[in-house]
């Protein structure tokens, strides 16, 4: 990983944070809508969500894996949340965060022993955990009866932030520190880039997959409680659309499907930028069909930065020098 | 892609039936109210709606039903010079965030349907702190919180009663003196299904000559419905199913196939008969070929003038009451062309 | 002869596939007969399983899903891996379709082929020429599909008075049209990948895309013509599942994203590429049918259904990955 990743990764994502975030609070004034301090609050709980789901794409993302069933994974822990939170919020958060667990732990296993590839092992548990979820509700969307923990957990802080926030917010501190800190982050980056060479030089790749199978499930199981908690109520139908925001979030962020990329923190700027967007389509009441087109647009124009034949044609054409981002 | 497949389907789902008429009571307490100068709504008394902004939280236009909803609806405010912002999703998670922005928004009245009545209950309870009144249309909203928003609601217990009304009445026309009849119901998560199903059971139970078999949740998903359609007629042995019940035309319809294509009798004298729960187009022209007995309102149309209708009243300060239920129709061979144009356009 | 050609006749290749065709049996072929035997002892206990009407059932309701899982195999096996796009180019398909019905059935027809198959063999070529990811640019299809409609159609739905729907739906015998158009298209995409030069340019790519382009393969061009294969397919399953509602939406596709590439991968197929069957996708798509028919036959509700599909699929994944060996370490 060179210096040159290092600005990519962070350099990308913050480009993107900042241009959204700038239209968030200029496109108001443009469309005649009214831009409060609540609409700032607004994104931030999306944020508080959306960030623990794209931080589980983005760390197996960056070992090069790519787990669709964090799309299950958050509204089976949902829903185990609230069924289990009677007595106690902990109680519920605990057994969704455990389930969570080791369903990617056994994930990571299947991946890692047997190298297979990610895709259709976690579609498949995607479609078991619809199945599972739909089980575990009884076929019935839930309501939480302890309001309490909903209005606690969407109670401002510092006016914009809420401890739903912050809790995602710590929960994402803690990854990019323990990434930062140890060699988890490089190692994984390094599973990502080439697989061979890292076990060659060293890194325990099983352990790297595993551990980000297990991260990534309990991650969207946070996602799935923090979410459940903050509306009181658990849908046991899933929601592919949050699937898509997750994804296009880790993209911009930094991280590619290629794998050996991204950073928590560009993942994490990745995820606010998409709050931001969507918040702008809501502030301004724009047209349905437009988000569809802009969200085509920018998934494209990040599959096209990310295509190596690409690249490589275009340097063909220009034969110039550019720097093409090849593994260090 | 299909982004939020099954939560579409609960949009179109609804089907509102659409009322000929709101409920005369409220109409004519509307009226009386004009005329009158005493004050009692939120909205200053007698006032015009003209320059007022409501934000429509309802199903994307990719939903045909949500789509003409959204167009009469912005339609009719329009004309009483009411701006509508809409916000428009199938994602009920996206609309839980639509709907604490437009509590940010401060409009004058927010106009929602409720995607998922349970995680909107927050909500609503912040947009009565907000001062925001909230207009909820088509589904229920959840009982805890249902003094707290005004409604104007699809009568989801008299789709399904009226449901079984023509299930007993077109098998009583087949000199059925015994019937088997199976069910496709919607997403048996959302209230309204819970709703229809239960009015659909308790009327069936007054003709205790026809049994129901057996019911599924197809979560509104007209291919999983042919699906459970063809493995209900195998299960049961297509001899043995005189009539079927699919929650919507559109659930209804695939039953028709199923059985078409198990080489079965449909419609007639002695064919399987099948009634829908709300109507579609595909209904419509399904019962005018014969193949289905019938079905009930709940289009549209009805449900945004009616909706839009209710609103400017509350906008312009007028007494209008808190919930208001649309009257559904029964619509089988003989009146079909009566609601022939109004079931049209989804 | 071209260095292309060399490749592609090379004894190499062919044999690597002979040996896959005519393989002795081995455990995985035991798990699949235990897995048979299984079924059929279910079935054997279970009322109604064992009926004509009731396999018929499994025939039909596997066929719709099945013409799109065979679009999800030739872009498995071109190293496409999974479509994101299926359901919304799917009902794409049938709104052109029941759009178009009104001028003749074959102008419908060909406009929706046209349609669809052009979208897909521009996502091929993407694909192919760039290696673009092929799931960002799938699901980045499916929200420029959704837009796209909303704008042309302004979210009115779309009907036709034409009765030449009816086609779709008709029954030869008592066997419906689309069961026959299923078995038709898996045996011509089972000859078309075995037997001829297309067919082997698919595998060498899916094989390997860096040798393919070694031996001078358009890869732009390949995979292209793969996933135009794939979007008429999809536009087929589409066209009928419009048919069945009689009008069109941009729901009708439903869930057909996931269980057409389920279907595929039970079959057999492997997201690695170069690997995959159009008859073991037919089976695939009939085991899911018969599965989810039996759980319905028994009294399990759709949850369950859905989770044990789930579960077969992983089981098949994790079978075909071992039997292919991919998994042993260098």
């Amino acid at each position: 990983m060179n210096r040159l990743h290092l600005r990519q990764d962070v350099t990308i994502p913050a480009v993107v944070l900042a241009v959204t975030a700038v239209a968030f609070f200029v496109s108001p004034a443009i469309s005649g809508a009214t831009l409060t301090s609540f609409s700032v609050f607004n994104v931030f709980q999306q944020l508080a969500w959306l960030a623990p789901l794209t931080l589980a794409l983005g760390i197996t993302l960056m070992c090069g894996e790519f787990d669709l069933s964090v799309a299950g994974i958050a509204p089976l822990a949902a829903v185990l949340a609230i069924r289990f939170g009677d007595e106690s919020p902990y109680v519920g958060a605990a057994a969704a965060l455990g389930v969570g667990l080791v369903i990617g732990l056994v994930q990571g296993v299947l991946v890692s022993r047997l190298q297979i590839s990610s895709v259709p092992v976690t579609m498949a548990t995607y479609i078991a955990l619809t199945g599972g979820t739909l089980w575990a509700s009884g076929n019935q969307i839930l309501s939480y009866d302890n309001s309490d923990v909903a209005l606690w957990i969407t109670k401002p802080v510092m006016t914009v932030l809420s401890p739903g926030t912050l809790i995602a917010g710590a929960l994402a501190l803690a990854i990019g520190l323990a990434m930062g800190l140890t060699t988890w982050g490089r190692d994984s980056r390094a599973v990502g880039s080439d697989r061979r060479a890292a076990r060659a030089s060293g890194v325990r790749v099983d352990a790297v997959l595993v551990l980000a199978f297990t991260s990534s499930g309990a991650l969207a199981a946070c996602s799935g409680v923090l979410l459940s908690f903050s509306t009181a109520s658990a849908n046991p139908n899933p929601d592919i659309k949050t699937l898509v925001l997750a994804v296009v979030a880790a993209l911009a962020g930094g991280a590619t499907l290629k794998g050996g990329r991204g950073r928590v923190v560009g993942i994490l700027a990745g995820a606010l930028a998409i709050c931001f967007l969507q918040a702008i389509f809501s502030v301004n009441a724009l047209e349905d069909s437009l988000s569809q087109f802009l969200f085509a647009t920018l998934l494209l124009a990040v599959a096209a930065a990310d295509a190596p034949d690409l690249a490589r044609s275009v340097s063909r054409l220009t034969s110039a020098r550019i720097p093409t981002g090849e593994p260090s | 892609m299909d982004f939020a497949h099954t939560r579409r389907r609960r949009i179109g789902a609804r089907r509102r039936m659409a009322a000929l008429a709101v409920a005369a009571v409220a109409t004519s307490t509307t009226l009386a109210a004009c005329g009158s100068s005493d004050s009692g709504g939120e909205a200053a008394k007698g006032g015009s709606a003209k320059g007022k902004t409501v934000m429509l939280l309802a199903g994307a236009n990719s939903n045909t039903w949500a789509g003409y909803f959204n167009k009469i609806f912005t339609q009719e405010m329009k004309a009483e010079g009411v701006t509508v912002k809409p916000m428009l999703t199938l994602s009920p998670t996206e609309q839980v965030q639509q709907f604490r922005e437009a509590i940010a928004q401060k409009p004058d009245a927010i106009v929602i349907t409720l995607l998922d009545n349970k995680a909107t209950i927050l909500g609503i309870k912040q947009a009565k702190q907000a001062g925001v009144p909230v207009i909820t249309f088509d589904g229920p909203p959840d009982p805890s919180v249902r003094d707290q928003v005004r409604s104007v609601e699809s009568d989801n217990p008299a789709l399904g009663r009226l449901a079984a009304e023509n299930l007993i009445e077109g098998l009583r026309a087949q000199g059925k003196k015994k019937a088997n009849i199976i069910a496709i119901g919607g997403l048996k998560a959302m209230l309204l299904t819970q709703q229809r199903q239960e009015a659909f059971d308790e009327e069936m139970k007054k003709a205790p000559e026809y049994r129901v078999l057996e019911t599924t949740d197809s979560q509104w998903n007209p291919t999983l419905a042919l699906q459970q359609a063809q493995q209900l007629i195998a299960k049961h042995g297509k001899g043995n199913i005189d009539a079927a019940y699919g929650m919507s035309d559109y659930l209804a319809i695939p039953i028709i196939q199923a059985a078409k294509q198990a080489g079965m009798k449909v419609g007639g004298k002695d064919g399987l008969l099948v009634v829908s729960g709300n109507c579609f187009k595909a209904g419509i022209d399904a019962i005018k070929k014969g193949e289905m007995y019938g079905t009930n309102t709940e289009d549209p149309g009805t449900l945004a003038k009616e909706t839009a209708d209710y609103t400017t009243k509350f906008l312009t300060g007028d007494d209008v009451e808190q919930h208001v239920t649309i009257k559904e129709e029964r619509i089988n061979p003989d009146n079909v062309d009566q609601f022939a144009e109004q079931c049209s356009h989804a | 002869m071209s260095i292309k050609d060399l490749v592609e006749s090379s004894p190499g290749v062919a044999v690597t596939r002979a040996r896959r065709l005519v393989a002795p049996p081995r455990w995985d072929t035991a798990v699949a007969v235990l897995g048979l035997l299984v079924v059929l002892a279910l079935g054997a206990t279970t009322d109604n399983f064992f009926t004509v009407a009731n396999l018929r059932t499994i025939v039909t309701s596997a066929s719709i899903v099945g013409i799109a899982a065979l679009g999800a195999t030739v872009i498995l096996v071109v190293g496409g891996m999974v479509s994101m796009a299926t359901a919304a180019a799917a009902s794409l398909a049938a709104i052109v379709f029941v759009g178009t019905l009104d001028s003749s059935f074959a102008v419908a027809v060909v406009t929706t082929f046209a349609v669809v198959g052009g979208l897909y063999a521009l996502l091929g070529w993407l694909i192919g020429a760039w290696a673009v990811n092929p799931i960002i640019v799938t699901i980045a299809a499916a929200s420029l599909v959704q837009g796209l409609v909303l704008v042309t159609t302004d979210g009115a739905l779309v009907t036709t008075s034409s009765s030449s729907l009816d086609v779709l739906n008709r029954r030869v015998g008592t066997i419906p049209v689309s069961v026959f158009a299923f078995g038709v298209l898996a045996v011509t995409l089972h000859l078309s990948l075995t037997s001829t030069r297309w067919g082997r340019r698919i595998f060498l790519v899916g094989e390997n895309r860096e040798a393919a382009r070694v031996a001078g393969l358009r890869l732009g061009r390949v995979v292209a013509s793969a996933f135009l294969v794939a979007g008429i397919l999809t536009a087929i399953a589409g066209m009928f599942l419009g048919a069945i509602t009689t009008n069109a939406s941009l729901e009708v596709g439903g869930n057909l994203t996931f269980d057409a590439v389920a279907a595929a991968l039970v079959g057999g197929a492997s997201v690695a590429g170069g690997r995959g069957s159009a008859l073991r996708t037919l089976a695939g798509a009939l085991a899911v049918a018969t599965v989810s028919d039996l759980l319905l036959l028994r009294g399990f509700d759709s949850g369950a259904q859905i989770c044990v599909k789930g579960l077969v699929v992983l089981l098949a994944v994790v079978i075909v990955h071992l039997r292919s060996g991919e998994g042993r370490r260098a």
